[in-house]
């Protein structure tokens, strides 16, 4: 590992020194939206008539370096900006600093203007997806617009339930995501038991997918990763927005100050009245309901080379629910991070950003039965440093290496009639070092090789992981990809799709490996006419030691910590289309993905009469072979905007009954059990999935406060009862199978006003 | 353009065309349950045949009523030779018991061997009976529900081979009478649809699986328990049992209890129970329980 290390210093020195020597120019800086002074991610920069380019990263940075002196027509670009265009005269080593403002584009432009080359190569990498934020809150959604409910809609990503906001991405299960806000893992991002994402989108300016094949930049899952930054704030004016909605309602507020800008987002469930008006007529409301969010930025640009921001969230859910008078559930649960954020420009070349970052997640479920309590304490803490340098020895590499490191301390306590019956304690030390390099070594091709070292403490496991992403442009409008990575996991998630409260994290450790896993991705991404993309990927995953816990395991009180799991085994291929209309009046995109995903863990989905000797793979229930997406946007006037989404799915995959019986004798019971006989465990299908969403919006104004829009909404507009999946009424003979429905038709409207 | 939806459209025609995976077929099983008791007469056996899901079910239709039946002592563990058999004989239509009487020894392992004589199958199941244990010193006689002094007893030491003991619980009303239930039951059966049969499942009420880990355990390896009010649903005299289960029984109630929910599985995710029977399903398990009998009087009274 030493030697990679040294050979790499050498590379970044001797690239430095060679480019010193020709006495070339570069220029570099901060893109931002003219309006709020917001930093944009991912715009391209570059040169008319030349291939020289780049684009900004996650700080809104860009450095095009190793320009020959000369004078240039700078072009910057960004999906939904009108074009930037300055001449510049660029002097032999010159290091120009220019910092860019992008201008919004008015809606009223039917047509996008011509844009330039260096945006027609739109940074996508293999496996990437974007999602506009703006789109979040136009699309139809349940009360409430929604961070994940958007990605869902995704191809390669798909929903467990009308009711769970989980992300099932290629094959992987929630836990497979790595989540990040602000560079802060969250471990539980949901409100309302895995009904809606926690993220507040009035807070954030942009949400990247990264489905598969990854880079080496970012480990610690096995299937994806999805990372969310929060706005800044504006730095040109103080601004806000308030909207009032059926299950919560949110405000936010940000503006600058004389260092910098900050920015304020709160939300808040406002289900109260209802609950209270529903307690007059219907038992078994809760007596107690709600959740909120905050959300917070503070950035201080001390200079031009040093920016400081310091981010934060909480967000909780509470529950209480006296389902008889003498019985009470009572739940709390939520998040908290905070991150503090340097970034440092060394030279126009070597660009760092170091972020010190904390975690918590926590849920307290608390029963009292008649009497007995029975009360949970899970807290997860991780406290981590990060760091991250990028450096551009020349146009032909765009060199990143970093580390993260932290401390993940995980505690769980159940107390059961004021004993406690399970305590666990892990503090565990994780690290973490990655390179990777982006190697143009023509205009046609670019190379990303990458490496990631992980150590983790409890078991003292030590992971490799080579990545490697590959793309080839036979013209402008085409780019073959490729990638392969191999990645580990170190954690696994106890959770139901049913219901997130209660979600529990444990670690691997002596006995309990990690899990890891493959991953082989290739594909295109082409513009097939102006204003258009239609990307095609084909994905294979691998998923071994995955360890869960048992689920057959009723006390798990006294076990060694090895024999609370499962370990089994699992892989996933399928393809993915996506085709979208990226500009004009009418904007949308189709998504269409074909899947398969297959699971295996030992004396699981057994042979009834050879169970200890034989399993067989399964798919899971979120496993769908068919998935179709469409979503449209369209401007039908000044005021006016219609969005559509509408989603097509093969059905999950579930258990069939075959047959029964009824065990009478069991001393301790009166109940008659009774038990079934099944065949292959999922070989079954819930009827296909459909449903249509509308969503109509009106601009105008609120007085003299500021604009306003008005939303409404209709979810399932032709109430398709979909399938959860089949109850089973014993109390009939024979028994009678009845179906849990999804959700029905439900409007909702909301009103924004933002001043 | 059109390419492209082309090998597209081939290529999910391909995959989507074969199906590796199909459903099965339902097919019949013979269903066993019996269960040893450590120092209780040889149990009844019970024999049936499985029906298919959606076809009326009736125990005595599906019993098996022509089996050869045999319960046999074991050496010295699974594998080891026949010490002593006793045959068992039909009773009721499905229900075998047997000939003569045997106080079931704790400890030790028997063999429930079973012949179909028109077909010459064969359905075997060993069990290792635990431990016996005894509810040792003094016992409250009466309580009052709900006050702060719990139900207290002592479980003299037990074991089984290979892991901890697994325990459960239950109480049994000797006065099952709906003006006894206690409030939180009394609720329950308010909104039972089949209130009847909620009273008569709330007259033998159980803990479900406890590991002895939870237990407070004494310098003598005695372990203290602290009986749960949730565990007590009817007022007045009460049967508390105290039950440590084997392999068989606990593999059988802790997949059992997973197929309609509860776990971490999704809902309609049903896998098989873990039988250990060979040639059949259900459950040939063994136990060894002790009781005290308490009064639980009405708070205020």
């Amino acid at each position: 590992m030493h030697r990679i290390i040294l050979t790499l210093l050498g590379i970044f020195i001797g690239s430095t020194v060679q480019v010193n020597a020709q006495q070339k120019a570069s220029v570099s800086g901060y893109v931002t939206d003219s309006e709020t002074g917001e930093t944009l991610i991912s715009a391209n920069i570059g040169f008319q008539g030349t291939r020289l380019g780049a684009a900004t990263n996650t700080l809104g940075y860009y450095t095009i370096p190793n320009i020959a002196p000369g004078t240039y027509n700078l072009v910057g670009s960004y999906l939904g900006y009108r074009s930037y265009s300055q001449e510049i005269i660029l002097e032999p080593g010159e290091n120009l600093r220019l910092d860019i403002d992008l201008i919004p584009e008015s809606i009223e432009l039917e047509e996008i203007e011509v844009r330039s080359q260096a945006e027609l190569e739109e940074q996508k990498n293999i496996g990437t997806a974007q999602v506009n934020t703006e789109l979040i809150k136009e699309l139809p959604s349940v009360f409430e617009a929604d961070v994940f409910r958007s990605v869902q809609l995704l191809p390669g990503v798909k929903a467990a339930s009308d009711f769970s906001s989980g992300l099932y991405i290629r094959g992987g299960s929630p836990d497979q995501t790595l989540i990040l806000l602000d560079r802060t893992t969250v471990y539980n991002p949901s409100h309302f038991f895995g009904f809606f994402s926690t993220f507040n989108p009035d807070a954030i300016k942009d949400v990247r997918l990264y489905k598969g094949g990854y880079p080496a930049e970012y480990g610690g899952r096995l299937g994806s990763v999805l990372t969310i930054y929060n706005k800044d704030g504006n730095r040109k004016e103080t601004a806000g927005s308030a909207t009032v909605g059926l299950l919560a309602s949110r405000a936010s507020i940000e503006g600058p100050y004389k260092k910098g800008s900050w920015m304020l987002a709160v939300r808040r469930s406002t289900l109260e009245p209802l609950l209270a008006g529903l307690r007059q007529s219907v038992d078994n409301i809760p007596s107690k309901f709600y959740f909120y969010d905050v959300n917070g930025k503070i950035n201080f640009d001390a200079n031009a080379n040093n920016k400081f921001s310091l981010a934060f969230y909480a967000g909780q859910d509470r529950v209480t629910f006296p389902f008889t008078d003498d019985a009470v559930f009572e739940l709390d649960y939520g998040n908290q991070t905070v991150s503090g954020n340097w970034t440092h420009i060394f030279s126009e070349k070597l660009f760092s950003n170091t972020v010190v970052t904390g975690s918590r997640y926590f849920n307290y479920p608390d029963f009292d039965l008649a009497g007995t309590p029975f009360r949970r304490e899970n807290n997860i803490y991780d406290f981590s440093l990060k760091s991250d340098l990028e450096y551009l020895p020349n146009n032909d590499h765009r060199l990143k290496m970093g580390f993260w490191s932290g401390i993940f301390t995980f505690n769980l306590n159940d107390i059961f009639d004021d004993r406690t019956t399970f305590q666990s304690r892990i503090q565990n030390q994780y690290a973490s070092f990655y390179v990777q390099d982006e190697w143009r070594p023509s205009d046609r091709w670019v190379l990303t090789p990458g490496a990631r070292f992980n150590y983790f403490s409890d078991g003292e496991y030590l992971r490799i992981e080579p990545r490697m992403a590959v793309e080839y442009r036979p013209n402008d409008r085409i780019r073959l990809q490729g990638a392969y990575g191999r990645y580990n996991q170190f954690i696994t998630l106890i959770s139901n799709e049913a219901f997130s409260g209660f979600d529990v994290w444990l670690t691997s450790a002596k006995g309990v490996s990690p899990a890891y896993g493959d991953q082989f991705v290739i594909g295109t991404k082409t513009i097939p006419f102006t204003d258009y993309g239609l990307d095609i990927e084909f994905y294979y995953r691998s998923m071994n030691d995955l360890f869960e816990l048992d689920p057959f395991l009723p006390d798990v009180g006294g076990l060694p910590y090895q024999d609370v799991f499962r370990f089994g085994e699992g892989y996933a291929y399928g393809t993915e289309v996506f085709f979208e209309k990226r500009a004009g009046r009418f904007t949308g995109f189709l998504g269409y993905t074909l899947a398969f995903t297959w699971r295996k863990f030992p004396g699981f989905n057994a042979e009834i009469s050879n169970q200890e000797q034989t399993a067989r793979f399964y798919p899971p229930k979120y496993d769908r072979r068919h998935d179709f997406n469409v979503v449209g946007n369209y401007q039908l006037s000044d005021r006016w905007k219609f969005t559509t989404s509408f989603n097509f799915a093969t059905g999950q995959s579930y258990t069939k009954v075959l047959g029964r019986y009824v065990q009478y004798d069991l001393p301790w019971t009166n109940e008659d059990r009774n038990a079934f006989t099944v065949g292959k465990v999922n070989a079954s299908r819930l009827p296909n999935y459909h449903r249509l969403d509308i969503s109509f919006s009106r601009t105008g104004r609120f007085f003299n406060v500021g604009d306003s829009e008005l939303q409404l909404q209709i979810i399932n507009v032709y109430s398709r009862r979909n399938t959860w999946f089949y109850n089973f009424d014993f109390n009939e003979n024979p028994i009678e199978i009845n179906d849990v429905n999804m959700l029905p038709i439900l409007p909702s409207v909301s009103y924004t006003v933002n001043f | 353009m059109k390419h492209y939806s082309l090998i597209l459209l081939a290529f999910a025609l391909v995959l989507s065309s074969c199906d590796p995976y199909a459903q099965d077929e339902y097919e019949e099983y013979y269903v066993v349950e019996s269960y040893l008791v450590a120092n209780a007469l040889l149990p009844e056996v019970r024999l049936s045949t499985t029906v298919p899901a959606d076809a009326f079910y009736d125990f005595e239709q599906a019993a098996i009523n022509s089996a050869a039946i045999e319960i046999q002592l074991l050496e010295s563990g699974p594998e080891s030779a026949i010490e002593q058999s006793w045959t068992y004989q039909l009773n009721a239509p499905g229900i075998y018991v047997p000939e003569l009487d045997h106080n079931v020894i704790p400890g030790r392992t028997y063999k429930l061997d079973i012949i179909l004589p028109e077909t010459l199958e064969r359905i075997t199941s060993t069990a290792t009976v635990p431990e016996a244990f005894e509810i040792i010193g003094e016992v409250q006689d009466s309580i009052t529900y709900q006050s702060t002094e719990q139900l207290e007893f002592t479980l003299s030491a037990s074991s089984y081979p290979g892991r901890q003991n697994i325990f459960v619980f239950n109480s049994v009303s000797l006065q099952p009478f709906s003006e006894n239930l206690t409030p939180f039951y009394a609720e329950l059966i308010q909104d039972s649809d089949q209130p009847e049969v909620a009273l008569e499942e709330f007259a033998n009420n159980s803990s479900g699986i406890i590991n002895e880990s939870g237990f407070e355990f004494n310098p003598d390896g005695s372990a203290t328990v602290q009986y749960p009010w949730i565990g007590v649903a009817f007022y007045e005299d009460n049967l508390i049992v105290a039950n440590t289960i084997d392999d068989n029984i606990y593999d059988f109630i802790r997949s059992q209890e997973t197929q309609l929910g509860g776990s971490t599985l999704s809902p309609g995710e049903i896998q098989n129970i873990i039988y250990n029977i060979d040639g059949g399903i259900g459950v040939f398990g063994a136990l060894a329980s002790d009781t005290v009998q308490v009064y639980i009087k009405r708070p205020g009274s």
